[in-house]
């Protein structure tokens, strides 16, 4: 596998410039407590009140207060903390709960597969985001954890539904019958022919579970319907609208993290455009010219 | 180049390939896939172009038809097609240098292309018809019910059933496909048809009738084959000439009866010997040692030296020419110096 | 029947596909239905309480008058009943009980004055987006060797990700407010009269501008990436290189073969958006307060009218499964391919 991501490293630009601004921001998120801590001291980013409203960008507030008394810096520096977080571990939970029912269904076949896949499809067809907003409307202390679950609840379906086709085809290559007709168990050929080959499928279904479960998150935040006890740049977005940014001559305020969220987005989907290019280069250029 | 200009240096002369090479670029340079053909193929004649599969001939083939692609581009040379214009005159243009727009209304109406049928050549979603009509509306003025009736006559000449034009190609079996791609290149009647491996997907008992079909077609309609192909045996039975190619070039050109009997060129002589005879000397039936060489550094002297059996001290530096060692019968080979006295009376018997 | 499937053995694919379609609506259906009626909520309390602090009262018999509401809500028995009396309420009478956000004006009324709007402005961006893809996408494909068309890919990549919600964001700011040239809230203004005059389909023009450029510019993207790469898969194709040693004019190898074959997919995909109009633009709708679905929806979560949230999750799944369906139907009438498969 790290071949294959130094080979998309090594042949894509588009890779490249994701793995180059998403490492940017994931650095920003992990050593945002160095900066905001000695602005704030030592209690939660999200507690209203620690400062005066609107203070001007200074010395000691980078980039001001907001209407809420909080260091502006320290929004955005939590909120990307929260919002990565969150994105993160719902494409973790939501990709390994798709690994296994995916695998567990293309492997098995039959009435099992014929049972999962409408379960899938069903949980697919449902539109997800009145829920969401339904469900963290009434438990407005969610944690970014739960916040996180409730999502990849909604997204493993997708992922479940890819890695069964992948495997599915799979199950048809030739070494993967070789390795049955040499009479290799079920549980070893997974792990030895199947996953590997599998590897670059799962990152890209990886990808595409955490931009999703961004997507909601935001989208939920940024029209105010989420929790507000946690700060995501979502929030912040709702937050900049509700203050009326526009008309204090502030617009910076609302357009850092839209800019972010715009910059991750489009990071995540560069990575994951290099990499099916350098699976599939059909989709690049047809010529090797250069 | 004023095409007008041309004149021809016999009558006989259909395409007069001079010195062409199309290479590849490519990251580590240029792949010399076609280098230095001269050739010269005439009229009424099946020609059959021979080699290992990676020789450049299908870069030829699809080189004489301009439809050379990125990265592949023509690096020099001529191909020049004779076609008369009216009973008298005779009209020579060089394919290579033909406008875009010239060349393509040249295909098709002049020379044809039958490709390796059976695979993916016809679009899965329209009928056989609709593919056998548009080049023939496309290059012709004939009207609907004309250009069917043409459509028929050539389905019915390589035995195709009416309802097959109603059909899509999923429908069909490969052999069939094959067939709608010879009615589809015979429907103008064009002066030549480039055949690209064409039968080398089908099973043994349905290319035996195709390329029984293909030469009576040829015959009846006074259309010149070009047959590529590296199957030995399809050439034994198809060919009037032979042109042997290896590495991008032409070793030998010979009436298919000379070439069989009495190869010259050691390349020449191992791909006659490879090929299993019934009832013939099983011990002769011997391959060609080592590897063919790469498109991008062609060995120097004569390519086919670090395989040859027969090689020279010369053969290192020196590239051979291309020399006609006796009437009719060329070869580029350092064993041929100048015309043979010892093969001619192969070539005499012959005649 | 066995006698009359093997005689039309494509009869067992539509048996099939139409059985899937009624399992799944069902299914999903039912895991909604008892989703909601798990996260623990209490909406007509709510309601209540919201009354009597709108109007500064207290209500006498409060509980008393709770129970009867939970009644007309069906929130009454155990589970199970209230998830019968749900299904015989609608399959029966077609009834989805009455909204809180407007009672006691039934769900289906108030979906059925919000569908048409969001259908307008749903269809006809999509169908824009649509036909701009298909265009530019293959263009960029014929033409791929030329960095227009790298410039053009590699700007819906990056922009195929991006929610629409952020877009419109810009546009709003930027397009509304900035330079004030277009309307960012409503359907139309007040102050024309509803009906067939200039005026007031002027305003329902501009006002519905911004909300269709947010869904065009983002699913155009999607559309343009998705052709040109059918393009280009079909670009290698024997057929193509066929096409053209037939002496074709370029023009009509892209139309008649590229882009043909490109079709179908692309057809399909189509049909599907359309069925994911009723739940695919729900925020850009609360957005711009578009009175279409996405606004109906966001003010029945707002005080978790169950009800109300219900009907339009069934009306977005049977929408997008009826559309499914109609694909997977037609598809054998359309691609010779598929009906030979079935037969075999």
């Amino acid at each position: 596998m790290l071949s294959f991501l130094k080979s998309c490293w090594r042949t894509s630009g588009k890779f490249k410039f994701g793995v180059i601004v998403l490492a940017i921001f994931v650095l920003l998120a992990i050593t945002g407590p160095l900066f905001y801590r000695p602005i704030i001291g030592d209690v939660s980013p999200a507690r209203p009140g620690q400062f005066a409203r609107w203070i001007p960008p200074g010395e000691k507030h980078p980039l001001g207060t907001d209407g809420h008394g909080r260091d502006l810096l320290t929004d955005y520096l939590a909120g990307l903390r929260t919002t990565l977080f969150i994105g993160a571990l719902a494409g973790v939970v939501a990709t390994t709960v798709g690994i296994l029912v995916g695998f567990f269904s293309a492997y098995n076949g039959g009435w099992i597969d014929s049972v999962l896949l409408t379960i899938t499809n069903m949980l697919i067809v449902i539109p997800h985001y009145p829920i969401l907003v339904a469900i963290a409307m009434v438990t407005p202390e969610l944690g970014v954890a739960s916040m996180a679950l409730i999502l990849a609840f909604f997204s493993w379906a997708y992922s479940a539904r890819t890695i069964r086709a992948q495997v599915m085809t799979m199950k048809q290559r030739p070494y993967v019958e070789l390795a049955k007709v040499s009479g290799q168990n079920d549980v070893a050929i997974i792990f030895t022919e199947i996953l590997p080959n599998l590897m670059p499928y799962l990152l890209m279904g990886f990808a595409f579970s955490v931009v999703g479960a961004m997507v909601a998150e935001v989208g939920i935040e940024a029209l105010g319907l989420g929790p507000s006890n946690i700060i995501t740049l979502g929030l912040m977005i709702s937050f900049a609208n509700g203050w009326g940014v526009y008309s204090m001559g502030r617009l910076e305020i609302l357009l850092i993290p839209v800019g972010a969220l715009v910059l991750i987005f489009m990071a995540i989907t560069m990575i994951n455009r290099g990499m099916e290019e350098y699976l599939n280069p059909r989709l690049q250029k047809v010529t090797t010219e250069k | 180049m004023n095409s007008q200009a041309i004149t021809q240096p016999n009558a006989q002369m259909l395409l007069d390939i001079k010195d062409l090479r199309i290479w590849y670029r490519t990251t580590r340079g240029n792949a010399q896939a076609v280098d230095g053909v001269d050739l010269v193929i005439n009229r009424n004649e099946i020609f059959g172009l021979a080699g290992e599969s990676g020789c450049g001939k299908t870069t030829l083939a699809r080189g004489v038809l301009g439809m050379t692609k990125l990265p592949g581009y023509v690096e020099s040379g001529e191909a020049i097609y004779y076609h008369p214009v009216s009973d008298s005159s005779v009209v020579g243009r060089d394919l290579l240098t033909l406008p875009a727009r010239e060349m393509r209304q040249m295909r098709w109406r002049h020379i044809a292309y039958v490709p390796q049928g059976a695979m993916n050549v016809l679009s899965p979603v329209l009928r056989i018809e609709k593919q056998i009509l548009d080049a023939i509306y496309e290059h012709s003025d004939l009207s609907k019910e004309e250009a069917r009736a043409r459509m028929f006559e050539c389905m019915e000449m390589v035995g195709l059933d009416r309802t097959v034009a109603r059909m899509y190609p999923h429908e069909l079996s490969g052999g069939m496909k094959q067939r709608v791609t010879i009615a589809a290149a015979i429907s103008l009647k064009p002066g030549l048809i480039i055949a690209d491996e064409p039968t080398t997907a089908l099973d043994v008992n349905v290319q035996q009738v195709i390329l029984q079909e293909l030469k009576d077609i040829a015959a009846s309609l006074g259309v010149t084959l070009i047959y590529v192909t590296h199957d030995m045996a399809v050439h034994a039975e198809m060919a009037d000439r032979l042109g042997i190619m290896y590495s991008g070039l032409i070793v030998e050109v010979a009436s298919v009866v000379e070439a069989f009997k009495e190869p010259l060129h050691p390349y020449s002589q191992g791909l006659i010997a490879s090929i299993p005879m019934i009832g013939g000397d099983r011990s002769r039936m011997v391959g060609i040692p080592g590897n063919a060489p790469s498109p991008l550094a062609w060995p120097s002297g004569c390519r086919f030296h670090p395989r040859c059996p027969k090689v020279m001290e010369i053969c290192r530096d020196k590239v051979p020419p291309m020399l006609e060692v006796a009437p009719g019968r060329f070869v580029a080979c350092h064993l041929y110096p100048t015309p043979m006295s010892g093969a001619a009376p192969a070539s005499e018997e012959l005649n | 029947m066995r006698k009359l499937l093997r005689k039309y053995p494509v009869l067992g694919y539509y048996f099939n596909k139409v059985f899937t379609y009624f399992v799944t609506i069902f299914g999903a259906l039912t895991i909604t239905f008892f989703m909601f009626r798990l996260i623990p909520s209490n909406p007509i309390q709510n309601w209540v309480m919201s009354l009597e602090r709108q109007y500064s009262v207290t209500i006498e018999g409060g509980d008393a008058m709770i129970n009867r509401y939970k009644e007309q809500f069906g929130l009454t028995g155990t589970l199970w009943d209230q998830y019968v009396g749900y299904l015989r309420q609608l399959i029966l009478k077609g009834d989805l009980g009455p909204s809180f956000i407007a009672f006691p004006t039934p769900v289906q009324d108030l979906m059925i004055a919000a569908i048409p709007w969001t259908i307008a402005l749903l269809s006809v961006s999509i169908i824009i987006s649509w036909s701009l893809g298909l265009l530019i996408g293959s263009t960029a494909a014929w033409f791929r060797d030329k960095s227009v068309s790298d410039i053009i890919t590699n700007v819906s990549i990056g922009l195929s990700q991006v929610p629409s919600y952020l877009i419109a964001l810009f546009l709003v700011l930027f397009l509304g407010y900035q330079w004030k040239l277009l309307p960012t809230r409503g359907a139309f203004d007040a102050q024309y009269q509803i009906g067939w005059n200039l005026d007031f389909i002027r305003s329902v023009i501009a006002h519905s501008f911004l909300p269709a450029l947010a869904i065009v510019m983002v699913s155009l993207s999607g559309w343009i990436l998705s052709t040109r790469s059918l393009v280009i898969s079909n670009i290698g194709e024997d057929y193509l290189i066929y096409a053209e040693a037939k002496g074709l004019k370029p023009r009509k190898i892209m139309i008649g073969y590229a882009l043909r074959n490109a079709m179908l997919p692309q057809a399909t995909g189509l049909a599907l958006t359309m069925g994911s109009m009723v739940s695919g633009q729900l925020l850009i709708e609360s957005m711009f307060v578009y009175p279409g679905l996405g606004q109906v929806m966001s003010r029945a979560i707002a005080i978790f009218d169950y009800n109300t949230m219900m009907g339009i999750i069934i009306l977005s799944v049977v929408s997008v499964m009826t559309a499914s369906l109609i694909v997977d139907l037609l598809l054998p009438a359309i691609d010779p391919r598929i009906r030979t498969a079935i037969k075999a």
